[in-house]
């Protein structure tokens, strides 16, 4: 029987907005009621920067797995919230007041468990406006306005589109406003939101400010809090180009009820330019975009799962919109795989006892999938992430996954005393073989199952912070944190290599490590990786591992972490480079 | 003066065609490949030229809402033309969100009805506007803080007896920003209560908005009608400083239960649920949302931010499940509501076939399998069901999960082109008003008849005694000859030169009917008393070729 599942795919690693889709599937009917399964409360208190207590602020609650439990509670004079009668499960927790905006470091799930205390901070977004009008300098009115933020504020790429849906008003007028503070493009009749209402600019190529297209258009800095008034835009109204054609999937008959969604993507910078959903019926369904400007692009359509299979996608379909419309597009979508298995959790292990109260259920823990993109799996298919959170059994299915290797990650523990001990396929005679350095293959439309994930008790943890030789030098942007397995017999064991970013505030910290001894390191993304809010972990392939063991023999930060250590307070030094030539730089 | 309570309420079927020249012009049957139609106009704001405004032209048939079927702007004179038009059935309307047009009513902007032939070119369209009103303010809480991204309300009060809620038709531009400012504009002058929150007395089903909310408050601070400020809007004039002070928030409740297997009282785990309110005479259903949650391996579901009411809730089984489910009615008061059980049970089948007649031999004719089509049953008591039905290539098909009542049968858009369902039969004997379902039962021997056919009839209403003036309505009704029942064949709107097309007609003879009402009461119209007229006219049509008709109205004969 297959377990409920919920699963965010990020099919394109930098189409944040549009990549993520959400597979949810009802949860198996005859699943034997379980009365001793009580879960509790969430309680938490939400906060605006200054600490002052966030009244009216709403908290959303979602429960990942089978717990397909959404909530949505208002928080009280105080910005106190509680959530309770929750069923045992993880829960992913979000907060939004209007015009405030919830800061989350990137790698931060947000997931807590029934018993946990939340408390949340906002932020007060800053807000763009300006006016609109036409070359003839009448108002440009009713036309629907975007914000995307191009680098957050640490200048971290992150193509985002934020948007409520505003429009100008009588006089031309517009403001965008709850943004996080970065550096922004804005445009009019912008198609990634998508309209709710037949308009003159449906069919026109954005306009961006001041008045441009998308490849020269003028970035607006913006802080937190603070308004960015007069980013006012003369609208070109140029029509923009028509691309239509068809989408084909085998896999879907007269009576599917499926939704496929295209994407057509700007291929210099992976941003998505706009969006279309057809419902294939009888296997073709033709499809248009409008409103395209002269460009190149891509096109990936996509879907979620269909009755068996694990849904499907099309590779990058090329094109180029030169002063026409393009017609006759064929997308071929081509089934995905998955990756089944069943995640237990070692109670031998219990006997450390690093914490009193009770071992989690599977249900309660969170297990995050990501691509092994050192393997050169197909481009055309490019995935970051997932988050699953397993049935009560500790089953779990990681759906719509494009053809590539890949690893379940230890990070997102929602228990700070267990760690993954094995992560084991089944070999040629059904016997374990150990997954966790060589990862696990999926292929294309196959399910790959039998994987199993065992946690044991006992992990360590570090929090601390990175300082620098000089004192009061400020550290480089991007650093990360590592932990290098140093007993010679564990050296090529990944899932001792723990990552995790600096936070702006020079804190880190390393969760769910295994006991053992290990050398520390702070070091620099990689400059390809850097463009990336969440880079990939650099430990995957040996060729990696190697260079970070090297750093950090030559560092020389040597650490032994024992069963339930945790170590707080700890500093750990910067050193920068030396120079090191890099290959092809003069 | 311009009222919008003056207007006539007019049944969402009928609509509203206005003046234009009428053109006395050969129809033409002729079929060319490039589009050469023509529509061209001139749009005014109070009689005077409106320069810089776009014109947009939607296809009754395609409504795509990125790209209109064709787009213009108007010129200094206010004059616009569409050229390489293809012939087909249209709406014409200004895109003016701060304007008002004059043809507008309660329903929203009213677009201009064209039915435009091969090649030809529908000239002298008036589009005549007036500016509207603007409304603004900022919506702030008790502490002074704005109350940010709500929305607007609007009650008209002209009239002190009856106050009327407005819906403009750009209301999802108004929310308020993050000062609490709103800015309400297109609003039709008259006067009105301007107001923020949920609507007690009008209380509906809600999801994921939280656990408190704004009761309804209208300028300056009044949770009651008659304590509210009218503010009043003259023609283009715009008021300012129409601040709200909302009150504390009240609290909404929680309401949980169960969700049971009727014969076995075993709970149904994560099952899909929603709630609805219920009117308070006859317990029916309206306006019911669907949660996103599902019950939990206790079959318990729960409810947030309820408001004050009658409801009921009930699970939502999947699209392919053979189950249906009852309701489980409650009310709320003052207090959280616990032990709502709401019973899944077994649906009846229906086993049959659809089958399309007239499709034999006709090249481009659908395939039986790409017929689309819906059963719904329900009473009062379940929630109802509506299964769009798989079709097999050799036309057979099984749904499940009906609910005792009567079952009846539907097509879903988009419907291939030229089909009409004619007839349900069960066991080679019609059933004119559904098939009766019994609890758990297998219906068999059903059988659902399409017609195809690609005849059509081009027609043209000519006026004696005078013109078809604004707010002059015209319905159509086609049947066949000999019988009562009007066809089930999409009827597009007689246009404003009194034109009109019918397509994906069957081969034989069809009997129109058209009902012709002045209305002496709109603007332009000659002051008349409001004369109606029922004209019937025969045609013959025939497959693949346009019949042409023409319905003479006599307005000089004595009525009756």
């Amino acid at each position: 029987m297959k377990p409920a599942t919920f699963i965010t795919t990020a099919v394109a690693a930098t189409l944040t907005s549009c990549a993520l889709i959400t597979f949810a599937q009802s949860a198996n009917q005859n699943a034997s009621p379980k009365p001793s399964a009580r879960g509790g409360s969430i309680t938490g208190r939400i906060v605006s920067e200054s600490g002052k207590p966030m009244p009216n602020a709403r908290v959303a609650i979602s429960g990942s797995g089978s717990q397909a439990v959404r909530r949505t509670i208002t928080t009280d004079e105080a910005g106190r919230f509680v959530a309770d009668d929750l069923p045992r499960g993880s829960y992913a927790i979000t907060a939004q007041a209007s015009g405030y905006v919830l800061v989350r470091e990137p790698g931060d799930t947000v997931h807590h468990r029934p018993g946990d205390s939340v408390n949340l901070v906002l932020k007060k977004g800053g807000a763009i406006t300006g006016k609109v009008t036409s070359p003839d300098g009448d108002p440009v009115v009713g036309v629907q306005m975007s914000a995307t933020l191009l680098r957050d504020e640490r200048g971290r790429r992150n193509e985002a589109t934020y948007g409520q849906s505003r429009y100008t008003d009588d006089r031309g007028v517009y403001r965008l406003f709850g943004l996080p503070a970065g550096t922004y493009i804005v445009a009019a009749a912008s198609k990634s939101l998508g309209g709710s209402i037949l308009t003159p600019y449906g069919d026109d190529a954005p306009t961006y400010y001041h008045s441009s297209t998308r490849d020269t258009a003028a970035e607006v800095a913006l802080p937190w809090g603070v308004e960015a008034s007069a980013i006012d835009i003369r609208y070109r109204g140029e029509p923009g180009h028509t691309i239509s054609g068809t989408v084909i999937d085998a896999a879907l008959t007269d009576w599917s009820v499926v939704g496929v969604n295209i994407a057509l993507v700007r291929a210099s910078n992976d941003t998505l330019e706009t969006q279309a959903f057809v419902q294939p019926r009888g296997g073709e369904r033709a499809f248009a975009l409008h409103g395209v400007p002269d460009g190149d692009y891509y096109m990936i359509a996509r879907r979620g799962p269909y009755q068996s299979d694990d849904g499907a996608a099309s590779k990058r379909v090329p094109v180029k919109v030169r002063d026409r419309d393009i017609t006759g597009v064929g997308i071929s979508l081509v089934p995905l795989g998955s990756i089944a298995g069943r995640l237990t959790l070692d109670l031998a292990s219990r006997e450390l006892k690093c914490e009193t109260k009770l071992a989690p259920a599977p249900e309660e823990t969170l297990m995050s999938l990501s691509s092994d993109e050192t393997e050169s799996s197909d481009p055309s298919f490019r995935f970051s992430s997932a988050l699953y959170t397993p049935d009560s059994k500790g089953d779990f299915v990681f759906q719509g996954l494009p053809p590539g290797r890949f690893r379940v990650d230890s990070r997102l523990l929602l228990d700070e005393a267990w760690y993954v001990r094995a992560m084991t396929v089944p070999g040629p005679t059904n016997t374990p073989v150990d997954a966790s350095a060589n990862g696990i293959v999926v292929r294309p439309g196959i399910r790959t199952s039998g994987v199993r994930l065992v946690l044991g008790e006992g992990a360590a943890s570090i929090r601390g912070r990175v300082v620098t030789e000089k004192e009061g030098a400020s550290l480089p942007d991007r650093l990360r944190v590592h932990s290098v397995p140093s007993e010679p017999n564990l050296a090529e064991e990944t899932l001792r290599f723990i990552e995790a970013e600096v936070q702006s505030d020079n804190s880190f910290k390393l969760l769910n490590v295994a006991p053992g001894r290990y050398w520390l390191l702070a070091r620099l993304l990689k400059e390809e990786d850097a463009k990336q809010r969440i880079p990939r972990p650099q430990a995957w392939n040996a060729a990696a591992r190697a260079v970070l063991r090297r750093e950090a023999v030559s560092s020389n930060v040597a650490i032994e972490l024992k069963p339930c250590q945790r170590l707080a307070d700890y500093q750990l030094l910067y050193k920068p480079p030396k120079e090191i030539p890099r290959p092809g730089r003069p | 003066m311009y009222s919008l309570a003056q207007r006539t309420a007019v049944a969402a079927t009928m609509v509203l065609a206005l003046v234009a020249t009428v053109l006395s012009r050969p129809f033409q049957a002729a079929q060319s490949k490039e589009a050469t139609g023509s529509i061209a106009g001139r749009v005014t704001i109070d009689d005077r030229p409106a320069r810089g405004v776009t014109v947009l032209l939607v296809s009754a048939e395609n409504t795509s809402i990125e790209k209109a079927a064709s787009k213009a702007k108007t010129d200094q004179e206010g004059h616009f033309q569409m050229k390489g038009v293809p012939a087909g059935s249209y709406s014409l309307q200004a895109f003016a969100p701060g304007l008002i047009g004059t043809s507008d009513n309660l329903y929203g902007r009213q677009g201009k009805v064209i039915n435009l032939f091969d090649g030809e070119a529908a000239e002298g369209v008036e589009i005549s506007l007036r500016p509207g009103g603007v409304i603004t303010g900022r919506v702030t809480d008790t502490d002074g803080q704005p109350v940010i991204q709500e929305s607007l309300r609007l009650v008209s009060a002209n009239d002190q007896l009856r106050k009327q809620p407005i819906y403009l038709p750009y209301n999802f531009m108004f929310s308020t920003d993050d000062r609490g400012v709103y800015r309400l504009f297109g609003v039709p002058p008259g006067r009105y209560l301007v107001g923020v929150g949920v609507d007690n007395s009008d209380h509906g089903a809600r999801f994921n908005v939280g656990n408190t909310y704004y009761p309804l408050t209208y300028h300056p601070d009044a949770t009651e009608e008659a304590k509210a400020t009218i503010v009043e809007i003259a023609s283009g004039s715009e008021v300012s400083g129409v601040d709200i002070v909302l009150g504390r928030k009240s609290q909404g409740f929680s309401v949980s239960g169960r969700i049971v297997d009727a014969v076995s009282g075993k709970p149904v785990v994560g099952m899909m649920y929603g709630y609805g309110s219920r009117d308070a005479q006859g317990g029916r259903l309206n306006s019911t949302s669907f949660t996103s949650s599902t019950s939990n391996v206790r079959g318990e579901f729960r409810l947030e931010g309820v408001t004050p009411g009658q409801y009921a809730a009930f699970a939502s089984p999947p699209f392919d499940s053979d189950m249906y489910s009852d309701i489980g009615t409650f009310t709320v008061s003052d207090s959280d509501v616990n032990g709502v059980v709401v019973k899944v049970h077994i649906g009846s089948k229906i086993v049959g076939s659809v089958i399309i007649e007239g499709a034999d031999g006709q090249p481009g004719a659908p395939r039986v399998s790409e017929v689309r089509l819906a059963i719904y049953s329900g009473s009062l008591n379940v929630a109802p069901r509506s299964n769009q039905v798989r079709i097999d290539p050799d036309g057979s098909f099984r749904t499940s999960g009906l609910p005792r009542g009567i079952a009846t049968f539907t097509t879903v858009y988009p419907s291939p082109k030229g089909l009409a369902l004619v007839r349900v039969e069960r066991d080679g004997v019609e059933q004119k008003s559904g098939i009766e379902v019994g609890s758990d039962e297998e219906i068999t021997g059903v059988k659902v008849v399409f017609a195809y056919g690609m005849g059509s009839i081009r027609g043209q209403v000519k006026v004696d005694g005078g013109d078809i003036t604004a707010g002059t309505m015209m319905f159509l009704q086609i049947r066949r000859a000999g019988t009562n029942q009007p066809l089930n064949v999409r009827m597009p709107p007689v246009d404003l030169r009194g034109r009109f097309v019918i397509d994906g007609l069957q081969p034989g003879e069809y009997e129109l009917s058209l009902s012709f009402q002045t209305n002496p009461a709109a603007p332009g119209a000659d002051g008349r008393t409001m004369i109606s007229r029922n004209v019937k006219q025969t045609v013959t049509v025939t497959n693949g070729s346009e019949s042409q008709a023409t319905i003479l109205v006599d307005l000089n004969a004595n009525d009756r």
